[in-house]
């Protein structure tokens, strides 16, 4: 044949041509070996090593927390409520990282946009140029964070306004990178028809255009929209001292708020959430396995009862401080029979929705406005504590309420202290002793009985602990040990000096006179409900302890009941409803200010805690409404028992607990407040709070900048 | 190689089973590939308006690749013999117009030609090609013993001349495949491992020397994967060793997100090994080595040379480059953008490998059943008129 043309045949291939065909397939069988071992390496020994590196990588947790829980009173009012916000935060690291942004310019645009104060400024400058070493940083290089609030609670007005500005910045970076491509490939086409000056107009243009894209694209650079609950309260000021208020990231700061912060904020659950190496969250692992919203809780607490409290508290405040201006006044309202708490009012009070200024003056407000006289304010009962004094006589039968006291001002330690009562009185009655508030009555009364027996009754009436409602700030109250319990202590406690009470335990111990002897525990919570409606936990009512009988009970009733009619208490005599009460009135402590110009004890005949317990009605109490006016110069029967009398006309006429007299209950007992309907729940999109960083150029074409494609240098912003 | 002993019609039979095998393999191999690209990269065409971009731009291309092969395997595969020429020009013409402004700029090398909204990599054509051209020369050796000065130094050198085009895009990694399918098929086509070594050695090192002083960036990541904080392989090692032995599950592997380069395109495989753990990835493994075993099984049977040498020259380069890519892959070499064959995204890839498949194919079909019948050279040109003394006179 001739050379190279033979192109088929039998050849026997051997020797040196088949030892390619041998060495490739060993050298490829080889190859695959290794492949293969290099992966059961990698996927079988390696594979827990690998595992948790992987993991840690991708999923990242997410601390989320579902929005708070309602509180609600019992009859459905929604006293707070969460609602989604917005708020603004930037991402410095995208924003320093961003090439073409101006922080100077993206901090002033941010400020004109959210209205910011100068110093709120000066705190978003810091904290953007602010730096910290991160924990696991190989370099140990300081780097810029990662997440700054720019600002809390960002109108409506103003996200729209700003997301617009941004998605309006965005689609204008879009816009320019395309252009940007466009020149270039124009530059290309030049460079090929070489013609290098219209190459170079070209690339200008390019380079132009990549300047305006990054400009725009710095305009808002690491700007976002993270979304955020604020504490609502509709009702506002109704019943804020129960309440409380929570801080800007919903933690309960007072009051229930604050009591059952774990069960109204619900559990915050660690989502992990994988995302991609941009840190876009992608997926939720453990999908939607939402975190719970949190408990509602609805209280004993009668939004009606407590409007009227409220009122009635602010008309009389209004009008003793014309005489004295540092007054204030508190009240609460029990069921006897359960210690359900219907009411609890302050006043002056405030908005737990702007905690931390006056509702009618706008005057920033200490923490002092915000306490709970109720459960926190110590003060001496005075007169209505004589009431309890008689039923551990009573009960332990030294005395009745028949026979004749002695009421002439009675000398003391060797003549060193003289009880005396302002009208003075010769002799009556028990009964009409206590009518009339007898002081010397009330303090020979208490020497029959004893010191062991009246320290005894006086912590059997709960006072001296924690009531147990668990609202917080709550005190015990101060009783004088067993060891200083001396004579002088026997002058006082009677007639409730010597002894410091809050107003709740006052109102749990004439529980126990309206209910036949049992001390309830005061309870604020109704029940308490889970986000889809089922119950938790619905305490029952607690009586903590039998402290008299039925029978010296009832008889107490009676005794009060004259107190209305004859005694002190005239003032609450009303035609409608047939109360019992006992009227008080104690000095307060000298100030601190007095104190410095040498004054001390008693602020005599200057500043009066009036008290007025009342049982509405009084044979068999529905309520117990005790009011209390600290700093008033009046006296308790003339101070507190006309709103006491008129809270409890309005609260058992709301009830409509038919009027003694027949008459057809006022309209004007229901408040004149409205109550607001709770905010709609809208729902909240979970975008989860990392910034959209996502420069995708997408291929889409956007014609309309076909025109001006021409790059114009003012156009950059 | 070796030719077959067979009687031409049991050949005709064999290799019917193999071409039906060899399709098989290719098909399964074609389907687990669109279902990976798909897995990969759907989240990342989603980012663009429509998760199956990707996947549906894969099933284009697999539609050209089919008609490539059906094509080529139509044409009988000892044309080809006849169109070396042609070859060694179709290989280094686009290697040549893509160092030119002709080609796009990526990251750095020329390496593409973009038209009509397509990128084309020339070295991929330059791999067909040059097998081509290579098993032509090497079947038209008499006796099949190459000869150093006549045949092996001009085979290396246009070899080497495709190799060092590639090379300078840069693409070390394409070049070095070459470089390796080639020096394997020489071996194959009776070069001497003596004197391809002679060619090779001082060509290697001075090779490797160039590339690694030349480009820092070759450079850097030699020194990144040698320190094994190379990212790619990092990345790529963790997915495939989070795969474990059952894998995440297709479509449910983290790695694609970002968190991998090149998810659906070079590194897919370090998707299979994280979605199908290690069942699907020696699966896949076994499967390529079938695809190698098979492509031997017809170069061995080939009825020609010719025949045998071309299918020996697509295996290698097929065989070579899954290897390479495992490898990268698996972390055993530093990275370098080769692909998977028939699994990685790309369409050139794809129709590229669907032809060397189209000509295996014909390679199979190609069995001549009567024996060829010897040409008569003598024919081919118009029969010489002999002198004739007295015609002189006459013409005096």
């Amino acid at each position: 044949m001739a050379a190279g043309v033979r192109t088929s045949g039998r050849t026997r291939a051997k020797g040196p041509r088949a030892r390619g065909a041998v060495a490739f397939g060993v050298l490829t069988t080889l190859m695959f070996l290794v492949v293969a071992a290099r992966l059961v390496q990698l996927q079988v020994v390696e594979y827990a090593e690998h595992t948790r590196e992987i993991t840690n990588i991708i999923i990242k947790p997410t601390s989320e927390r579902d929005r708070r829980g309602q509180i609600v009173d019992s009859r459905g009012v929604v006293l707070a409520a969460s609602v989604p916000v917005r708020a603004c935060a930037l991402a410095p690291k995208l924003l320093i990282e961003s090439e073409g942004a101006n922080q100077d310019k993206v901090v002033a645009r941010l400020a004109d946009a959210l209205e910011l104060t100068p110093v709120e400024i000066q705190k978003l400058t810091d904290r953007i140029n602010r730096r910290y070493v991160p924990k696991n940083s190989e370099t140990g290089g300081a780097v810029p964070y990662r997440f700054v609030w720019v600002k809390r609670r960002v109108t409506d007005e103003q996200y729209g306004k700003l997301a617009a500005e941004i998605e309006r910045a965005k689609r204008e970076a879009r816009n320019a990178w395309q252009n940007r491509r466009r020149w270039l490939k124009l530059a290309g086409e030049m460079k090929v028809a070489r013609d290098p000056e219209k190459e170079a107009y070209c690339r200008t243009q390019a380079d132009g255009w990549r300047a305006h894209a990054l400009a725009a694209e710095g305009r808002y650079a690491g700007v976002f929209f993270p979304p955020e609950f604020e504490r609502f309260y509709p009702q506002a000021e109704l019943a804020s001292h129960v309440l409380g208020f929570s801080d800007i990231d919903g933690n309960g700061m007072g009051g229930i708020e604050l009591v059952l912060n774990n069960k109204l904020s619900g559990k915050p659950v660690t989502r992990l959430v994988a995302r991609d190496a941009r840190s876009r969250p992608l997926m939720s692992l453990i999908s939607d396995d939402r975190s719970p919203a949190g408990m509602t809780v609805e209280l004993t607490i009668d939004s009606v009862v407590q409007a009227i409290v409220e009122e009635e508290l602010k008309s009389v405040v209004e009008d003793l401080k014309i005489r004295t201006p540092d007054i204030n006044a508190h009240a609460v309202v029990i069921d006897p029979y359960t210690g359900d708490i219907l009411a609890i009012a302050n006043y002056p009070t405030y908005d737990p929705n702007h905690p931390r200024v006056d509702p009618e003056t706008g005057e920033k407000i200490g923490d002092r406005a915000r306490r709970n006289d109720v459960v926190s304010a110590i003060q001496a009962p005075g007169s209505t504590f004589k009431p309890l004094m008689i039923c551990a006589a009573l009960e332990e039968k030294v005395a009745s309420l028949e026979e004749e006291v002695d009421c002439s001002t009675f000398s003391m330690n060797n003549g060193k202290r003289t009880i005396k009562d302002i009208y003075p009185y010769s002799r009556m009655s028990l009964e009409m002793a206590v009518v009339k508030s007898s002081n010397p009555a009330m303090v020979r009364t208490g020497l029959k009985l004893g010191p062991e027996k009246m320290r005894e009754y006086v912590l059997k009436f709960g006072f001296g602990e924690k009531t147990g409602s668990g609202l917080p700030g709550e005190s015990r109250g101060m009783i004088t040990s067993a060891e200083k319990w001396n004579e002088w202590t026997m002058g006082s406690v009677p007639m409730g000096y010597e002894i410091g009470v809050t107003t709740l335990q006052m109102a749990a111990a004439y529980s126990a006179i309206a209910n036949g002897g049992m001390l309830p525990t005061p309870n604020l919570i109704r029940a308490v409900y889970d986000a889809n409606g089922g119950l938790v936990e619905k305490p029952e009512p607690v009586m903590r302890r039998r402290v008299i009988s039925p029978e010296t009970a009832e008889k107490m009733r009676g005794v009060m009941r004259k107190v209305i009619t004859t005694g002190t208490g005239r003032r609450a005599n009303i035609e409608e409803y047939h109360l019992g009460g006992k009227t008080g009135t104690a000095n307060m402590m000298v100030t601190d200010e007095e104190k410095a110009k040498g004054m001390k004890g008693y602020a005599q005949g200057k500043r009066h805690t009036a008290n007025f317990v009342a049982l509405a009605p009084w044979d068999k109490p529905r309520a117990i409404v005790c009011v209390s006016i600290r700093g008033t110069d009046k006296f308790g029967g003339e101070a507190s028992s006309p709103p006491g009398a008129a809270i409890a006309r309005r609260i058992l006429g709301y009830w409509g607990v038919p009027t003694a007299n027949g008459s057809p209950i006022r309209a004007d007992i229901m408040p004149r407040r409205e109550f607001k309907p709770a905010p709609p729940p809208i729902p909240v999109e979970y975008t989860i709070g990392t910034p959209d960083d996502d420069n995708y150029l997408g291929d889409e074409v956007d014609d309309r900048w076909m025109e001006d494609m021409v790059y114009d240098p003012e156009a950059i912003g | 190689m070796a030719t077959t002993e067979l009687e031409p019609a049991d050949l005709a039979r064999t290799m019917s089973w193999h071409r039906a095998r060899l399709l098989m393999i290719v098909s399964s191999l074609t389907g687990f590939g669109i279902i990976m690209v798909y897995s990969a990269s759907a989240l990342r065409a989603a980012r663009g308006g429509w998760e199956m971009s990707y996947a549906s731009n894969q099933l284009l291309w697999l539609a050209v690749a089919i008609t490539a092969l059906v094509t080529l395997s139509l044409i009988p595969y000892r044309v080809w013999l006849h169109l070396r020429y042609p070859m060694v020009l179709a290989c280094y013409t686009p290697l040549a117009l893509v160092l030119t402004p002709l080609g796009t700029r990526v990251n750095g090398s020329n390496r593409w030609f973009r038209f009509a909204g397509f990128n084309v990599q020339p070295s991929e054509l330059a791999k067909i090609a040059l097998i081509i051209a290579v098993a032509a020369f090497l079947a038209r050796i008499p006796d099949g013993r190459p000869r150093f000065f006549r045949h092996v130094i001009p085979l290396c050198a246009l070899a080497g001349v495709a190799v060092v085009l590639v090379g300078i895009e840069p693409d070390f990694g394409t070049a070095s495949l070459i470089g390796c399918a080639v020096g394997v098929l020489l071996l194959a086509g009776g070069v001497r491992i003596w004197q391809c070594l002679l060619l090779v050695t001082p060509a290697v090192p001075a090779a490797a020397w160039y590339g690694y002083s030349r480009f820092e960036y070759i450079a850097r990541r030699v020194h990144e994967w040698h320190a094994g904080d190379a990212y790619h392989t990092n990345a790529s090692e963790l997915a495939i060793g989070s795969g474990g032995l059952w894998g995440v599950g297709l479509g449910q592997g983290p790695a694609k997100l970002d968190y991998l380069p090149e998810a659906h395109t070079d590194f897919i495989f370090a998707m299979v090994g994280q979605e199908t753990g290690l069942i699907g990835a020696l699966s896949l493994v076994a499967l390529f080595a079938i695809l190698v075993w098979q492509g031997m099984a017809i170069a061995r049977s080939a009825q020609d040379r010719f025949g045998s040498l071309l299918a020996f020259g697509f295996t290698a380069v097929m065989g070579g480059q899954v290897i390479f890519n495992m490898e990268v892959v698996t972390g055993l070499l530093p990275p370098k953008g080769i692909s998977l064959p028939f699994v990685s995204f790309g369409g050139s890839g794809l129709v590229v490998f669907y032809s060397m498949i189209g000509i295996m194919v014909s390679v199979t079909r190609g069995v001549r059943l009567e024996p060829e019948p010897v040409t008569d050279l003598t024919m081919k040109y118009k029969p010489i008129p002999a002198f004739k003394a007295e015609t002189l006179e006459s013409v005096q």
